[in-house]
């Protein structure tokens, strides 16, 4: 996973919340931050042009993830993820023929992904359209087989998952 | 007492297929074995009910091609229903682009309905996490819901009246 230092993203909330302890919305910020960074992690990893402009596009407009709770629900076209999301389901579709079964093995990936970054909180879900992005990526690993010296999409997922559910370890029980 | 239509009071013809499966066994004890397979049956029952009412597809052509759904986990997957599988899987997918403009609408739908898909199995088997079932099924189910998500609103209704007949007929199985 790039590597995210949680602490100082938790200090620029409390700043911004003006509050001295991290509550129960912070951390589901920050669970969100950790998913957020999984997805375009798996992106980073995949390689290719779909990733390469994806992923520039989602950092320019979307930051750290912090903010993607807040955008819940917006309508201002700039900010929906989801239109992003299609996008990147119209290309993979061109790209990948398999992408459909690709996407519905990726989402049980990612079921398990977020079960293990809600870790004991079990109020935490993600923001939706956080999910479909994740749900989308997971799909295009599904779809890339193992080169020769590069592993296949199901690898580099675990690989992900793993440091991701190790990154909530550090996260208050909420 | 409540009155329930024949339908609910059977849902998908369950007694019929536990007699069948237990057939064998004394009374109508069911085996562990015996139940994932039942829960397979409901699960491929809810499959055709919604490909069914959302697509061309014919239901004796269905079950004459895979047969009930008891038969998937006894014989296991043999090569031949693999590949039939395989082809429902591509006609579903096909139908899902002509249901959807752009295409990337149904696969939008994909997310969603394997979570409904997923929770359909906890809803039939809630006390047992080992069950599932066998994957080409868990696909096709959840390509057949998301072909239901598409079809709003009378696709939500669909799947809300499927959903209460699963439940029901697991409520059945369960209790033998």
């Amino acid at each position: 996973m790039r590597i995210i230092d949680l602490d100082q993203v938790a200090d620029r909330l409390m700043t911004s919340s003006r509050t001295s302890s991290l509550t129960k919305e912070h951390v589901a910020q920050l669970r969100d931050v950790i998913l957020w960074t999984a997805a375009l992690d798996v992106l980073d990893t995949l390689g290719g042009t779909i990733s390469i402009l994806t992923i520039r596009r989602l950092r320019e407009q979307y930051g750290d993830g912090t903010g993607l709770r807040r955008l819940a629900g917006s309508s201002t076209v700039e900010h929906d993820l989801g239109q992003r999301v299609a996008a990147l389901i119209r290309q993979a579709l061109a790209t990948y023929p398999t992408f459909t079964l690709g996407a519905i093995h990726g989402t049980r990936h990612v079921t398990e992904l977020v079960a293990m970054v809600a870790g004991a909180d079990k109020d935490y879900t993600p923001p939706v359209d956080l999910l479909d992005l994740l749900c989308v990526v997971a799909g295009l690993a599904m779809c890339k087989p193992s080169g020769s010296k590069t592993p296949d999409g199901g690898e580099i997922l675990r690989r992900v998952w793993d440091e991701a559910a190790h990154a909530a370890l550090s996260l208050p029980a909420y | 007492m409540t009155a329930t239509t024949p339908e609910l009071e059977n849902p998908f013809n369950i007694r019929q297929a536990i007699e069948r499966v237990a057939e064998h066994n004394e009374g109508l004890y069911l085996t562990h074995e015996q139940k994932y397979v039942l829960l397979d049956y409901i699960a491929w029952n809810v499959t055709v009910v919604l490909l069914v009412s959302l697509t061309p597809y014919n239901e004796g052509r269905l079950f004459g091609k895979y047969g009930d759904g008891t038969n998937f986990r006894a014989d296991g997957l043999d090569d031949e229903a693999m590949a039939g599988l395989r082809e429902l899987r591509t006609f579903i997918v096909r139908r899902g682009a002509q249901l959807s403009r752009p295409d990337a609408e149904y696969v939008l739908h994909l997310p969603p309905a394997v979570r409904w898909a997923s929770s359909l199995f906890e809803w039939i088997a809630p006390s047992d996490e080992e069950y599932a079932p066998l994957e080409p099924v868990a696909d096709v189910l959840a390509m057949a819901v998301a072909l239901a998500m598409i079809k709003a609103p009378e696709g939500a209704a669909l799947l809300d009246r499927v959903r209460k007949h699963a439940i029901a007929a697991s409520g059945i199985v369960c209790g033998c």
